[in-house]
């Protein structure tokens, strides 16, 4: 047992699992059920909720994305007619771009019946819509053959999930031997740092986005590890997400009046979470990790992927 | 440089006589946002100390100053990057700001 740390986690620990989920499914719902149309003003052109990958602070947006979903595409080295889960799929930034880059067949899940249909469109457009299915609903309720699948992704939605224990059992359970698991998504440093209690986090963690529940790496990584998956790395993306969720910030700021006309007052929910946002990974009140691990067998991989080159001063 | 330092060379732009409407403006937004009284909102109260607030607040006035003036306006709550560090500098910032563009923003 992990000890709550906000108001959110104590209200979550007094209810009971199927108490939560549905919380979770009504909550966190919310926010992805705006018009997808606002968050394309918002985000790169294949609509990542997420970090990207940033070499350079001048990088675009549609660079540093670009970059982490060819990133996702090595480290989950997915063959043709390999299976692979997109837990949160979003508008199915990942997914799509992996469909298109690979020969495996996918299925998403997510809570938001307005992000499956702009995903379908989007699968069907660029031609890949026979080897994507996307399913409405909480991954604790989709049921997963044993040993089944090859390679199983969360990008920045595990957080929203409180019962992550039994969410990384029911994973490692449906891992093939050699199989996969890939989450990027935020942590609290191990050692507080920062007022967990304070407006600006309850704004955040509840008010815009429904339910998030972060841990520390540390407890992540032992729940993977306990689950019986074998962590093959891990990456601090906290600077990246900086600069993600600036040029998020200029985005909202030059469509604010498309926005509001959507959805009144909803340019200054994203600008007001996103600064929260933007401001704790800056001065590192939370972080950002990418976790790669595996499951026992299959495939052998050696190497390490190289590491690029510090930029420097010139 | 110093936060006290910045006010200071910040002050005489205040004192200097900028648009009493856009001071009236702006502290009407911090007063609404902090949940005080427009005329407790004095352009030497401190944005760190004097509000009794958290970054919260902080970034909400900055959102809401931006949507009225249609301007840019740095984190007061990272005060440790932007150098205003009271009511009068975010007055100064907001009317330099405008000054800037030659005009006043759009309509409320
Ligand atoms: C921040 S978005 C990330 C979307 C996508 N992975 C990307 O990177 O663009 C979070 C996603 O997680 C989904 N989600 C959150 N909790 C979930 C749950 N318990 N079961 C299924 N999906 C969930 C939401 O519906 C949303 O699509």
């Amino acid at each position: 047992m992990i000890a709550p740390r906000t108001r959110a986690e104590r209200e979550a620990a007094s209810r009971t699992p199927e108490e939560q989920r549905e919380h979770e499914r009504r909550e966190v719902a919310a926010h992805y059920q705006n018009d997808p149309e606002i968050f394309s003003m918002v985000l790169d052109s294949r609509l990542a909720y997420a970090t990207g990958i940033f070499l350079d602070p001048g990088e675009s947006l549609e660079t540093a994305q670009e970059r982490k979903y060819d990133w996702v595409r090595r480290e989950l080295d997915i063959h043709p007619g390999e299976r692979v889960l997109d837990v949160g799929c979003g508008w199915g930034s990942n997914l799509i771009y992996l469909a298109e880059h690979t020969g495996g067949s996918f299925q998403g899940v997510t809570l938001s019946d307005k992000q499956r249909q702009e995903a379908l469109g989007r699968a069907d457009r660029v031609g890949v819509a026979s080897r994507v299915r996307i399913d409405l609903a909480h991954i604790e309720d989709v049921d997963l053959e044993p040993e089944s699948l090859d390679a199983v992704l969360f990008v920045g939605s595990i957080v929203h999930m409180h019962n992550r224990e039994r969410i990384h059992k029911k994973i490692a359970a449906a891992l093939r031997p050699g199989g996969r698991l890939l989450i990027s998504d935020c942590y609290f440093p191990a050692r507080a740092r920062g007022d967990r209690e304070s407006a600006a986090t309850q704004y955040i963690f509840v008010q815009a986005l429904g339910y998030c529940r972060l841990i520390s790496l540390a407890e992540e990584l032992g729940m993977i590890e306990q689950a019986g998956l074998d962590v093959r790395r891990v990456e601090d993306l906290t600077s990246s997400y900086v600069h993600t969720v600036a040029r998020w910030i200029d985005n909202v700021r030059s469509n604010r009046a498309r926005i509001d006309a959507r959805a009144p007052g909803f340019s200054r929910l994203l600008q007001t979470y996103m600064t929260v946002g933007r401001l704790s990974f800056a001065r590192r009140t939370a972080l950002e990790y990418m976790i790669v691990a595996t499951k026992a067998g299959g495939r052998e991989r050696l190497g390490v992927a190289p590491s690029p080159e510090p930029g420097r001063a010139p | 440089m110093k936060k006290s330092e910045a006010a200071l060379q910040k002050q005489p732009q205040v004192a200097g006589g900028g648009d009493p409407e856009i001071a009236r403006e702006v502290r009407t937004i911090i007063a609404e946002r902090c949940g005080m009284s427009v005329d407790a909102v004095t352009p030497d109260l401190s944005l760190e100390n004097g509000l009794g607030v958290d970054s919260l607040a902080l970034i909400e006035v900055n959102v809401a100053l931006e949507e009225r003036f249609q301007i840019v306006a740095p984190d007061f709550a990272a005060p440790e990057q932007a150098q205003i560090s009271t009511v009068g500098d975010v007055i100064a910032f907001v009317e330099a700001q405008l000054a800037a563009r030659g005009g006043r923003g759009g309509a409320p």
